[in-house]
């Protein structure tokens, strides 16, 4: 049987207010506010309006919504302070890390405010108070007040935390509490048009709006009165929004003696890798991808992405590929740092399709493709693809794993193919009346029996790169269908069609 | 008699490959290339096709057989790239997408290229074109080299064609010569019509090693 609901929200009021309180080394002392800008906004934008105040400042005048020269008309005492995003980033975490070390079961929909699902943990159901207590008590040692609201619902525990001096505890058994029947209706954060339209009809608190009927609130006020309303009176239920913190599978190793060899490293990685392999299992996920951070004695770096033919948690397949790409590296210090990630997917569970023939053994084909990418260099190894481009040579290579991206329809060729040469040889050629009669190649004059074309081309005219070429298919004298191209005063011969 | 039989078993269980029933050597693929049909395109043989003239159709040949239509033959092939000189404007997009195009600096680099393709055994058709390189450094190959291939083909069960501009490989299954130049009128034709009528003579036909036949 499933636990009834019970929750706890931490509330950091003036979140804002208290992150710049305690960056701030000596403390804000006497009248202080936060404007809602960041110091480097400020050259783009105005200096924004108050967004927190302290007690001292409210005591002044000084309310949240003015201008900074309205704030200091009503106090010339008025400290004013821009908000600080990475300090408040942190404070947000050390939120979210306190949560954590309560339940899994956490979500956070605004800075400075956590709603914690404690259904499971029974001394804190029974010791709710107690519970609120050690929750601010942490937030004290690191120099945040946190109000703590405790209650059956999140929505209801929210409104607690507002409501709360310190710790409030909403018991659903024993009826709604006082305290929280008197609570302003803004506490229920209505938008201000119907704030306005509340304040004509002269309802000021939650008590006032739950005692409205239902279905008058329904029909008058629309989508939004009806949830304040369910609020209002205990009624509004809904699932948290749990914050799923995205888990990174990396091991990082610093080392005091640098390593010379390549043993070592592997042993190290070996390590590495079974831990994180390990998990990769409790997670029931798999590994699409490494990622190997070197850092050298001399402060170099060397960092790669290492594919995987398929995904894999077993340790002896990933440090094989490791060490496939080892020995082609030349270190140029001792290593001194090791960082291994692993890029999580899940398993593939599908059945590959009938007619589909794959690769007999994907894994040592990968492992067989980076030895030959060792032997010939980045770039020499995979499918071609086409580039949308009539310039020579307009292909990438791509990853022979991955299928091609989809390319426009091209026309069918027609004749023999070319088999170029990389790169073109230059030669010497003989015109008459414009058009190609001999050439002259490695000191031998060929004579050209039959020439078509010219056919000209270009391309990227609106490019530093703009290029064009003259082509020429001609028979030659020794046999071979050849063609030739002008560049400028340059003669080339292509390649040889055959 | 008994003993005689409980011997024979004694013998097939503790040899058995030697007793397996030789299974039939698999048919030849169909390229739909009529000249490399008749030379019969097996798995686990090492090939040579060589084209005598300069333009007589090697390159066309490639193409095809990178190609083909052929239900049997859409796997993956690995093209090693002797002297870089694919141009693969030409190949349509399915082609492309099961290429696997090494390109080469180098003779050597080719031959250690296919050493380990065949040696990894995961493509079942591997295209050796070494045909522009220099010959004076396919002839310093030493035979050896060859031969390594050729078992390495024999034990992976790939079909391993060599293009070449002269006969130069030793001991292989069959060897495809392609001895006609095309004539200029070639590169207006459909390049199904040339390969149809592309002229070629299989000069020799090598046995399968018997160790082959009996492990089947």
């Amino acid at each position: 049987m499933a636990p009834s609901p019970f929750h706890a929200a931490i509330w950091l009021p003036r979140f804002a207010l208290q992150v710049v309180q305690r960056a701030e080394a000596s403390g804000l002392r006497g009248p202080a506010a936060v404007l809602d800008s960041a110091p480097e906004a400020l050259t783009g934008k105005g200096p924004g309006c108050i967004l927190h105040v302290n007690p001292l400042a409210a005591q002044a005048g000084v309310t949240p919504g003015m201008t900074p020269s309205q704030g200091l008309a009503r106090c010339s005492r008025l400290i004013l302070k821009h908000r600080l995003p990475r300090e408040e980033e942190r404070a947000h975490q050390e939120m979210l890390a306190c949560a954590e070390a309560w339940t899994p079961r956490y979500e956070s929909t605004q800075s400075g405010l956590c709603v914690l699902d404690l259904s499971r943990q029974r001394e804190a159901r029974l010791q709710s108070r107690e519970c609120g207590q050690r929750l601010r008590a942490w937030f004290s040692k690191k120099a945040l007040d946190a109000r703590i609201g405790i209650a059956e619902k999140p929505d209801l525990a929210c409104l607690a935390a507002r409501a709360a001096e310190e710790v409030f505890v909403l018991d659903g058994r024993a009826g709604l509490d006082d305290t929280w029947r008197r609570l302003p209706v803004q506490a229920l954060e209505p938008s201000p048009d119907l704030l306005n339209l509340l304040r004509l009809w002269g309802v000021a608190t939650v008590e006032e709006l739950a005692a409205l009927p239902r279905e008058g609130v329904a029909a008058r006020l629309g989508e939004e009165g009806l949830r304040l309303w369910r609020l209002a009176s205990g009624q509004a239920e809904r699932l948290l929004r749990l914050v799923r913190p995205e888990a990174v599978y990396r091991r990082e190793l610093e080392l005091e003696h640098g390593l010379e060899t390549v043993e070592p490293l592997l042993f190290l990685l070996r390590r590495l890798l079974e831990s994180l392999c390990l998990r990769l299992a409790e997670e029931w996920l798999v590994a699409a991808s490494q990622r190997l951070e070197l850092r050298f004695e001399d402060g170099g770096i060397h960092a790669c992405e290492l594919r995987l033919a398929e995904a894999t948690r077993d340790t002896d397949q990933l440090l094989r590929v490791c060490q496939t790409h080892l020995d082609g590296l030349t270190a140029p210090a001792p290593i001194v740092f090791i960082s291994v990630e692993l890029c999580p997917s899940r398993p593939l569970a599908k059945q590959e399709q009938l007619f589909e023939r794959g690769l007999r053994d994907a894994r040592r084909f990968a492992d067989t493709l980076a030895r030959i990418e060792a032997v010939l260099g980045t770039g020499r190894v995979g499918k071609p693809g086409l580039l949308p481009s009539r310039r020579v040579d307009a292909f990438a290579m791509a990853d022979f794993l991955q299928p091609l991206p989809k390319e426009e329809d091209r026309p069918e060729v027609m004749g023999m193919p070319l088999r170029r040469f990389r790169p073109p040889h230059e030669v010497r050629v003989a015109l008459d009346e414009g058009r190609p009669v001999s050439f002259t190649r490695q000191g031998a004059v060929l004579a050209i029996f039959q020439a078509r074309g010219p056919w000209l081309l270009s391309g990227d005219w609106w490019d530093r790169q703009a290029w064009e070429r003259e082509v020429w298919e001609i028979a030659a004298s020794d046999g071979g269908l050849y063609q030739l191209a002008r560049e400028g005063a340059r003669w080339m011969l292509d390649g040889i069609f055959g | 008699m008994h003993s005689l039989a409980s011997l024979r078993k004694h013998l097939r269980d503790r040899f058995p490959e030697s007793h397996a029933i030789p299974a039939p050597a698999p048919p030849p693929s169909l390229t739909g290339i009529p000249c490399v049909d008749r030379a019969g395109a097996e798995a686990g043989t090492l090939c040579e096709i060589v084209a005598s003239g300069p333009s007589s159709g090697l390159g066309l040949l490639l193409h095809g057989l990178i190609e083909s239509r052929e239900e049997t033959l859409r796997q993956p092939v690995a093209l090693i790239d002797g002297s870089d000189s694919l141009e693969p404007q030409g190949l349509s997009h399915e082609a492309r997408d099961r290429l696997l195009w090494l390109r080469c600096h180098e003779v050597e680099q080719a031959l250690r290229v296919a050493d380990l393709l065949l040696r990894d055994g995961n493509l079942p058709r591997v295209l050796l074109d070494v045909s522009s390189c220099g010959k004076g450094r396919l002839q310093r190959i030493p035979a050896s080299s060859w031969h390594r291939l050729r078992l390495l083909a024999e034990s992976s069960g790939a079909a391993c064609l060599v293009f070449v501009s002269f006969p130069l490989v030793p001991g292989v299954h069959w060897r495809l010569t392609l001895e006609a130049t095309l004539p200029p009128a070639a590169l207006e034709e459909s390049r199904e019509s040339l390969l149809s009528s592309l002229p070629g003579r299989v000069e020799r036909r090598r046995r399968m090693p018997e160790a082959r036949q009996l492990a089947g």
